[in-house]
């Protein structure tokens, strides 16, 4: 059962958020009743599960609430932006309901009772009485006769009446007297209808109520006549056999008939007045419209998903090994099997990874309604827009994005986008823009999120930097490095600390959050036009299109993304750990990596030097070969190796030895921070 | 025996899904009338248990889609409605159901009303 | 009566590392293998050896003796790599041991283990669960959850040594 509630939990959760969409389109057009009739069935489907699971707040709450959308499609109660809010603040309840089952404290009860109120006063709720069922107290042995005589098309409705019969003899004891005086002669007979009736004669405890209960579901398809006799019957085999010969005779019997055979036991025999006759009720309802959402997915756990992507890497790097040793055989047969199973593989892979993908919408779902709140708070006219939302993104990227996204969104709204009052005054339209925009490049997926707000002021920012010592004054900075400033931990321009951003806290949180998931964030911004922010992220974490390069006896893989250029480099330019170098008229430092890591220093003729960026400068590492581009699955080090962080993973190259991947930018933190350089120094202080 | 269940919420699916399969019977579910209908062409069903509303198609819709094939004739169909739909019951009637379950209903409610129609 | 007491019967696997020989249960134990080429993490701690390819996955490996606080050797034909699984707190750790040798597999009587050595032969008594007598010898019985889910190097021998024995060691495990 706690399966069952984990997935009422997870379905409320979507079911909230495409409740919350829907209503978010129906504020733009109030027309529409396509919109409402969505907004109308999450309402009902959320209201009926809530009551299987025991959640009755949400289901009392969501029982008024369906009342205004059901007014309002049936064009008794008009849509207003005052319904729109009210029913987005109750979505907003809800989803405390629903994570917070627990909580039941008179601050929820208030808020709930609150927005109750608001509710009835547009639905005017006539309380809905429903009757409560009286069960009459049991009484001793009753005796009933009961003539239950079904219509022709009784059995089309799917109805077995023998398990009617059945019903009605467990209850006591009886007797059933079938009549086959309706059925009509062999040609007229037709196999769909059902030409019998009965009379049961039933000695049971159980009250009227109880057996109008078995006829339930044939109330309208049969005779029902329910009699109970006032005197007591023993029904014993004298009776029995008398009642079945009687019946012989003349079908069906009769309620007089059986009232003498069965009173001539009893002189004192009265019948008892009137029938029971089952209560017919009588209204039709409108169909409801259908709906026109398609979903045929299934839920998969994300082990699961991790499982197989584990065996499928597995069966890459097995692939690579058979490739290189059927290579070294040269059998040509076998390497035209092996090149199909390459195939195969490869496809596989492809799948599995496209599996795991989910599209970026769900994301961008969560600022729609950010934006909107905010830009109230705030008066301004915000309009947000979004595309690329089919772009896919690897699930546990996606989980890890959305801080950081949420946060440069606070920010746009915040400082980006002017008042009204602003805009009109620079000449721009008083409804300010912010778009999301996401696609793939390459094996990148990039989002750009836009604003046409004031843009950002380099002045501004050297000046804040001044101040907290950031830079130093006579510091030549280039766009890009003065923009990566605002990333900065303790830097913040807003000259009020607002609670919506917070401080200068946000912004490298962010970034940091960004490359977390090997992503990286470009600033872009035009004063007065709009800033833009460019975030670049890799499809998948486990798959890294990288660099072989040897370093001393080792070899390690240097994740492409971070590689700008490589060059050669004479071994006499390094002979420092850590030594400024001029290449392509641009200055950098180069780290030595074989001396950093501590191997043993040779001579070496010509360094490879890969660049890369790191904090906005151009950072060199000088690596002993560069073997070629080789495409590794990642596997994780391990717990004991937490320390090295500058290591992302490891991975098996083709054959079969284990190769480091670089976590280039915990490496280059490392090594400018000079914990290597301490690290060899102690190393050589022992060694002297 | 095998019964087809036939609602929009997975939650509900799942529960009616666990409580027969624990009585013995076996369960198919459709999350909406189309995907029910194409269930019901490909495997025979003993019972039917239906949402009234449901995506794609309604509930009522799929009773009477269902009545309309001789060849299913006689299975028992059961709508599952809340208390605010009692009226349409009559039309679900009309349509050719063979009977209801109210939502909230026990486990126990329900595996007795789906005993009542089929053994 | 006797049979109650056989059902205390446990599977020991039995080390060597320098000297000593040492045994644990078979429990932790997935499989023993030659040692693989090892790729070295530049900087890591010393105890780390490096990690390996076992079938696909990377396996860390922990130099025992480094570990222990003992003097490293070279790496003969005999040595090899244990496959451990440890559960901690929080995860289950699969790694590697590198062992000087494999000794034998051996099923120990619960009853016929010993109190761990104490004062006598120097060693740390929290690491060792007991003491197996085997013919002429001693066998130190530790527990491999015990050794394995710390991530420091645990002194194996007693605190009670000379300061300069200490000072030497010291020195060992920082290089």
């Amino acid at each position: 059962m706690e399966n069952l509630h984990q997935i009422f939990i997870q379905e409320a959760a979507e079911l909230l958020s495409e409740l919350e969409d829907a209503l978010l389109s129906f504020e733009d057009d109030l027309t529409d009743e396509d919109a409402v009739q969505g907004i109308f069935r999450v309402m009902h489907t959320l209201k009926g599960s809530s009551a299987m699971f025991g959640y009755s707040m949400v289901n009392d709450f969501t029982h008024e609430l369906e009342f205004i959308y059901d007014g309002i499609r049936e064009k008794k109660i008009i849509a207003t932006h005052e319904i729109l809010d009210l029913t987005l603040k109750s979505v907003d309840h809800l989803k405390q309901l629903i994570n917070n089952p627990l909580n039941t404290s008179n601050e929820v009860k208030s808020n709930q009772k609150g927005l109750l109120d608001e509710i009835k006063k547009h639905t005017n709720s006539n309380a809905n009485t429903f009757k409560k069922e009286v069960v009459e107290a049991h009484e001793d042995e009753k005796c009933y006769y009961i003539r239950f005589a079904p219509n022709k098309t009784i059995l089309k409705h799917g109805t077995n009446p023998n398990y009617i019969l059945e019903d009605l003899i467990d209850l006591g004891n009886g007797i059933i007297l079938p009549s086959i005086d309706r059925i009509p002669i062999l040609s007229e007979l037709t196999y769909q209808d059902f030409y019998m009736s009965f009379e049961i004669v039933l000695v049971t405890h159980s009250n009227v109520k109880e057996i109008e209960e078995i006829f339930m579901f044939v109330e309208d398809d049969a005779n029902i006549q329910i009699h109970q006799f006032e005197f007591d019957i023993n029904l014993n085999t004298d009776l029995i056999s008398e009642l079945r010969e009687s019946a012989i005779e003349q079908r069906p019997l009769g309620i007089d008939n059986i009232t003498k055979i069965l009173s001539i036991k009893d002189q004192d025999s009265r019948l008892s007045s009137g029938f029971f006759d089952p209560q017919n009720k009588g209204q039709n309802g409108t169909p409801s419209k259908s709906e026109d959402k398609q979903t045929d997915s299934i839920r998969v756990s994300s082990l699961k998903l991790d499982e197989m992507m584990n065996q499928i890497s597995e069966l890459v790097t097995t692939q690579a090994r058979l490739n290189m040793l059927v290579n070294d055989t040269g059998d040509n047969e076998l390497s035209a099997i092996t090149e199909g199973m390459n195939k195969i593989t490869r496809a596989l892979r492809g799948t599995a990874f496209s599996i795991c993908l989910i599209p970026i919408d769900n994301l961008m779902l969560r600022f729609k309604r950010l934006i909107r709140d905010l830009s109230k708070e705030l008066d301004k006219d915000i309009e947000f827009i979004t595309s690329g939302t089919e772009t896919e993104l690897d699930k546990s990227i996606l989980d890890k994005l959305s801080d950081p996204l949420l946060h440069l969104v606070r920010n746009c709204i915040d400082h980006g986008i002017e008042t009204k009052d602003q805009r009109l005054k620079s000449g721009k339209a008083t409804k300010g823009k912010i778009s999301l925009e996401a696609y793939n490049s390459g094996t990148n997926v990039v989002i750009e999120l836009k604003d046409d707000g004031r843009g950002i002021d380099k002045e501004k920012i050297i000046q804040k930097a001044l101040k907290n010592k950031l830079i130093k004054a006579d510091e030549n900075l280039t766009e890009n490095e003065i923009y990566n400033l605002l990333f900065h931990p303790g830097f913040s321009t807003a000259s009020t600390v607002t609670d919506i951003s917070g401080r200068g806290v946000g912004m490298d949180v962010a970034k940091r959050g960004i490359e977390d998931i090997q992503g990286a964030i470009r600033i872009e911004s035009t004063l007065g036009k709009g800033t833009s922010f460019k975030i670049s992220l890799p499809l998948t974490l486990s798959i890294i299109d990288g660099l072989l390069v040897s370093v001393g006896n080792e070899t390690f893989i240097l994740p492409l993304q971070h590689v700008e250029k490589c060059y050669e480099l004479p071994g006499e330019f390094l002979l420092n750990t850590n030594q400024p170098v001029v290449l392509d008229d641009k200055r950098m430092t180069v780290f030595n990596l074989r001396e950093a890591f501590g191997y043993k220093q040779t001579q070496q003729k010509l360094y490879q030097v890969i660049k890369t960026k790191f904090e906005g400068s151009d950072i060199g590492l000088a690596v002993d070969t560069i073997i070629g581009e080789h495409q590794v699955v990642l596997k994780p080090l391990g717990t004991m190796y937490n320390d090295q962080q500058e290591y992302s993973g490891a991975t098996i190259l083709g054959n079969g030895s284990v190769a480091l991947v670089f976590d280039v930018n915990k490496l280059v933190t490392k090594l400018t921070s000079g914990e290597y350089q301490k690290l060899n120094e102690r190393k050589y202080a022992k060694q002297k | 025996m095998k019964v087809l269940i036939a609602d929009d919420s997975e939650s509900i699916r799942e529960l009616v899904g666990m409580t027969l399969e624990s009585a013995g019977y076996e369960v198919k579910k459709a999350a909406d009338g189309v995907e029910a209908l194409n269930m019901l062409r490909a495997e025979k069903a003993n019972q039917i248990i239906t949402d009234l509303n449901l995506p794609n198609m309604d509930g009522i819709t799929l009773v009477k889609k269902i009545r309309l094939d001789p060849s299913k004739a006689g299975i028992p169909i059961l709508l599952l409605t809340t208390e605010s739909q009692v009226d349409k019951k009559e039309e679900a009637k009309k349509a050719g159901a063979t009977g209801w379950i109210v939502k909230p209903f026990a486990q126990e409610k329900l595996l007795n009303i789906v005993k009542r129609v089929v053994r | 009566m006797k049979e109650s007491m056989q059902s205390k019967n446990e599977s020991y696997l039995t080390f060597k590392l320098g000297n000593e020989v040492f045994g644990a249960s078979v429990k932790h134990v997935l499989e023993i293998i030659e040692v693989p080429r090892i790729t070295q993490v530049p900087k890591a701690p010393k105890f780390m050896r490096g990690v390996v390819n076992l079938r696909g996955k990377v396996l860390p490996v922990v130099d025992t003796r480094v570990k222990f606080g003992m003097k490293t050797t070279k790496d003969t034909v005999d040595t090899c790599i244990v496959v451990l699984t440890i559960q901690t707190e929080t995860q289950e750790i699969i790694l590697g041991a590198l062992v000087d040798a494999i000794d034998a597999v051996l099923e120990i009587n619960h009853q016929d283990i010993q109190a761990p050595p104490v004062y006598e032969t120097g060693y740390n008594s929290d690491l060792l669960t007991g003491m197996f007598k085997r013919e002429e010898n001693f066998i130190l019985i530790l527990d491999f959850r015990k050794v394995f889910s710390n991530a420091e190097i645990l002194e194996l021998t007693r605190p009670e040594e000379t300061p300069e024995s200490k000072q030497k060691k010291k020195k060992e495990l920082a290089n």
